[in-house]
């Protein structure tokens, strides 16, 4: 007996045409509207690079290549280009130049129009940290907050100061701080007195934190002092001293991070302080 | 790499950090080895005038104004770090300062 006929395909109950299909894109944009890039950075050498592939009213695919070289001060980099009239199918942004670690780089892709002075956003498309091994796109891509996910780990050797002046780093404009560590070497003058090293954090004026050394250094020593997150005070062993940071604490741009040395004399010296921090562009 | 010297607080820094992010100095607080030698003449010069003990000078120095100037911002203080205006978008720094001068 033969078997029953049974059909593994069903007839779809919606066609689609041949010819003048419609492109799949909400994106139209015509020759008023402009797109923006907008960068924030932090390292030399960058190029950033935007591609945008846009579909023509005559059918046509063009290709185009935007090309933009942020400042490398942590400011807003905002750069306007004019479209031609199309359907704006895809757009993918990547680094050429420069090693630009994740947290250097940020960047929003919108369309707008009106710039400058004031862009007007009407569409935000991209907005994203960027680095050297780490593409962006749209559609696709995510929009994220500069400050989402881990920074940019950063060992900062910060500034000498002169004998007898206090070691003072200030987190820069748009940056955002989580300090790690801070290691310096404090030489003491010939001059008869007890200093105590505190390490202080402020808001700029207003102190916050302020942990003393457990020990204290008299004339004519050459001690090191680590600062860190570190549990507990082992106390001083071959000229190393530690002292207690809060859990790694975020600082916004302006915050600082301090010595205020109990009775410093005029000859003590301290060394250019090294700081491990983790960083975000926060714009 | 350039390295500069602030002409208002001494201090050494270098033009960037290592892999290539710029560094931006601003000078610290005034120290009590700076203000303190101040605060000291004031005193002395309250306690002449005054004809008080010695053993006053310590209560002398702390109301002294040169003393409790511990902490502030030092005069003319050196600030690079930038500030943007939001519409014109226009970059300065904070506080020139007396300057830099390279080393």
């Amino acid at each position: 007996m033969a078997e029953e006929f049974l059909s593994l395909t069903r007839r779809r109950d919606v066609g689609f045409p041949g010819r003048e299909v419609l492109p799949a894109s909400p994106l139209y944009v015509t020759r008023d509207d402009q797109l923006i890039i907008a960068v924030w950075n932090s390292v030399a050498g960058v190029t950033v690079q935007v591609r945008a592939r846009i579909l023509r009213p005559d059918g046509e695919l063009i290709p185009n290549l935007f090309e933009v070289v942020p400042t490398t001060d942590r400011v807003g980099n905002d750069f306007a280009f004019n479209l031609p009239e199309g359907f704006l199918l895809t757009l993918g942004v990547q680094l050429s130049g420069g090693t630009v670690p994740r947290g250097s780089c940020f960047v929003e892709v919108y369309l707008g129009r009106a710039f400058p002075p004031s862009g007007q956003d009407w569409g935000l498309l991209i907005s994203d940290n960027i680095s050297s091994n780490q593409d962006l796109g749209w559609p696709g891509g995510l929009l994220r907050n500069s400050l989402e996910g881990p920074g940019r780990l950063r060992s900062i050797t910060g500034t000498d100061p002169a004998a007898g002046v206090e070691i003072s780093e200030t987190v820069p404009t748009n940056a955002r701080w989580r300090l790690h560590a801070l290691y310096v070497q404090f030489v003491t003058s010939a001059t008869a007195a007890t200093r105590r090293v505190h390490i202080m954090l402020d808001d700029g004026a207003t102190t916050f934190w302020d942990s003393p050394s457990s020990a204290t250094q008299t004339a004519s020593q050459t001690l090191r002092y680590s600062a860190g997150n570190i549990g507990a005070i082992i106390g001083s062993n071959d000229s190393e001293m530690q002292i207690l940071l809060p859990t790694p604490i975020p600082l916004f741009a302006g915050y600082r991070i301090q010595t205020e040395t109990a009775s410093l004399q005029a000859g003590d010296n301290y060394g250019a302080p090294q700081l491990l921090v983790e960083e975000w562009i926060e714009d | 790499m350039a390295r500069y010297r602030c002409n208002s607080c001494g201090g050494e820094y270098p033009e960037q950090s290592t892999g290539g992010v710029p560094y931006f100095h601003a000078c610290p607080p005034l120290s009590e080895a700076e203000a303190l030698p101040a605060a000291v003449q004031a005193a002395a010069r309250v306690l002449r005038d005054a004809g008080k003990p010695e053993s006053d000078a310590r209560a002398v120095i702390e109301s002294a104004p040169e003393f409790a100037q511990v902490g502030t911002p030092r005069p003319d203080m050196r600030d690079e770090n930038v500030v943007q205006d939001r519409f014109t978008r226009k970059v300065s720094i904070v506080a020139e300062g007396k300057g830099r001068t390279e080393v």
